[in-house]
């Protein structure tokens, strides 16, 4: 594999983890339009740490662990308002999470962090392994029930006696966890960090990368966001035309499967079955 | 089979949303083993009271004591899980979840959501006991067991209202509340209902059940308590309140000619 291919797959990877942040949410109808300011704090985290000489894949684990905390804290005022509101309120804490790297004397302001140690390819590909294992055991056990009970209707859930805000502010702090590994590999992968990487488009594309898939699914977010890392590398021959292109792929697919790629039910493999079934 | 144990008693209940008291003053109880209606006309606060008891709201003043304990002001999970459970007026089912999962999902719902993590997916809960036997029996008695690898939402109506009931029963409660457990159901499905309401209560669980359908009521209650306007009016046998005039001017307005 070339190196570009290499960059590639990791890129694949980052955004990956970063569908599954706004998926993990989403599952419990939290839509965190902020993953960008998460992954920024598990990217500085991860940076400084690595810079003070702490070995790679500890500092992944300790950005991961601080955004993790972050995510608790915002979930628990993110509980008073829902649906719209809190898509607001999650987006506002991005942007202010971007400005304040933009001031912290320690994070390097607008120069950002140079000199990061770069991690291996083949350890962004094992953390990445891990947390999507994690996930997906996750979704396959009795908890993954509550979550979903929680999505259709909180109300019953609550008076069959679930615990209903410890269920939502775990699933904001493992929305945390998971993209404060995003931006760790991030700030490994690329040995530089600055607030300007953070931006509100990178939040955006986390959750188009599930509404494309489908938000219904372990699975939609990553297709979702391997189809949306490759295809703009595909489609260079178009040069400026490339974001038309995008953006009209995005419009016919929302048209076409307006509840993601993959739905609730179909597993990857019942798709590739049907696939295999209308060729043959 | 009515006992002697008090399972739920309210006192002074009351609850006041600006200057309108939706409930004002109720105090009722219900034994175990018995069937209690509570009647009213549209927005006399039935629903609100209700809700009172399963924690949804905290009361203005008054208490509600369950099992020997005040509850009033505990968290709604906590008092679903101490043993009281209920349906919705309109249907609150989890569209996406299966008949059998919604068992599950209500069988371990006292268990820590840590332990929860690492259970992977039961698929068998069919041998479970419930108040009427097992799981198994439970979803037979009630028309469901066909049915249960399939998703609530694409349930018949009046399979869905038993549903509601039998989630209800999973959280293996001594007290069972029903807001219209037979609103939109035909005749047949209506008796078959106060018939599976009627076992329920021989097997020592107590219920109060909101409901409109006055031959309904006959046919499954020990008691009824009537309200309008957040009052008490009258509490009493089925047909004693029938035959209240007050009653009858609450449903119907006051200078109503009943002859």
């Amino acid at each position: 594999m070339s190196i570009y291919q290499v960059g590639l797959l990791v890129q694949v990877c980052i955004n990956i983890l970063l569908g599954m942040s706004v998926y993990v949410a989403l599952s419990t109808r939290q839509l965190n339009l902020g993953a960008a300011g998460f992954m920024a704090v598990g990217a500085y985290t991860a940076a400084l740490a690595s810079l003070a000489g702490i070995p790679i894949s500890a500092s992944l684990f300790l950005g991961m662990l601080a955004t993790m905390v972050v995510g608790l804290l915002i979930g628990l005022p993110a509980l008073r308002v829902s649906g719209i509101y809190l898509a607001m309120a999650t987006f506002a804490f991005g942007l202010v999470v971007e400005s304040i790297f933009l001031v912290l004397p320690f994070a390097g302001q607008a120069r950002g962090l140079a000199g990061i140690p770069p991690v291996e390819p083949i350890v962004v590909f094992a953390w990445t392994a891990i947390a999507l294992g994690g996930v997906f055991l996750l979704t396959r056990s009795q908890f993954w029930l509550r979550v979903r009970s929680i999505h259709d209707d909180e109300f019953a859930a609550s008076m069959s006696g679930l615990n209903v805000t410890t269920v939502k502010i775990s699933m904001f702090g493992l929305s945390g966890a998971l993209a404060g590994l995003a931006g760790g590999v991030y700030a490994h992968w690329f040995v530089y960090v600055e607030p300007s990487a953070f931006s509100v488009e990178v939040s955006i594309f986390a959750a188009l990368y599930v509404i494309f898939g489908g938000s219904r699914s372990f699975w939609g977010p990553v297709v979702g966001a391997t189809i949306l890392t490759l295809l703009p590398e595909y489609a260079r021959g178009l040069d400026a035309w490339r974001p038309a292109f995008i953006g009209v792929v995005l419009l016919v697919m929302l048209i076409l499967r307006p509840s993601g790629l993959i739905g609730r039910g179909t597993s990857l493999r019942s798709l590739l079955a049907r696939r295999v079934r209308r060729s043959s | 089979m009515m006992s002697e144990k008090t399972l739920l008693q309210t006192r002074d209940l009351s609850i006041q949303f600006g200057g309108i008291r939706a409930v004002d003053g109720v105090e009722f109880s219900v034994h175990a083993g018995e069937v209690v209606g509570l009647i009213g006309p549209n927005g006399a606060g039935k629903t609100t009271l209700l809700n009172l008891i399963t924690g949804v709201y905290k009361p203005t003043s008054g208490t509600v004591i369950f099992d020997g304990r005040r509850i009033d002001g505990r968290v709604p999970h906590l008092i679903a899980r101490s043993g009281i459970a209920r349906t919705f007026q309109n249907i609150r089912l989890f569209r996406s979840l299966t008949v059998m999962e919604h068992v599950q999902l209500a069988l371990g719902s006292a268990t820590g959501h840590l332990k929860s993590v690492f259970q992977l997916k039961p698929t068998d809960h069919a041998r479970d006991a419930t108040v009427m036997g097992s799981v198994e029996d439970t979803l037979t008695r009630f028309g469901l067991w066909d049915q249960r690898t399939q998703v609530a939402s694409e349930l018949s109506y009046g399979l869905q209202r038993k549903l509601e009931i039998v989630r209800a029963l999973m959280l293996q409660p001594q007290l069972l509340l029903l807001d219209e457990p037979t609103a939109g159901m035909n005749e047949d499905e209506t008796m078959e209902v106060a018939d599976l309401i009627r076992l329920l209560s021989d097997l020592g669980l107590g219920v109060l059940l909101i409901e409109h359908n006055m031959p309904f009521v006959g046919k499954t209650c020990d008691r009824v308590a009537v309200i309008n306007f957040g009052k008490q009016i009258t509490t009493g046998s089925p047909e004693e309140v029938r035959r209240d005039p007050r009653v009858l001017e609450a449903y119907l307005g006051d200078d109503h000619d009943y002859s």
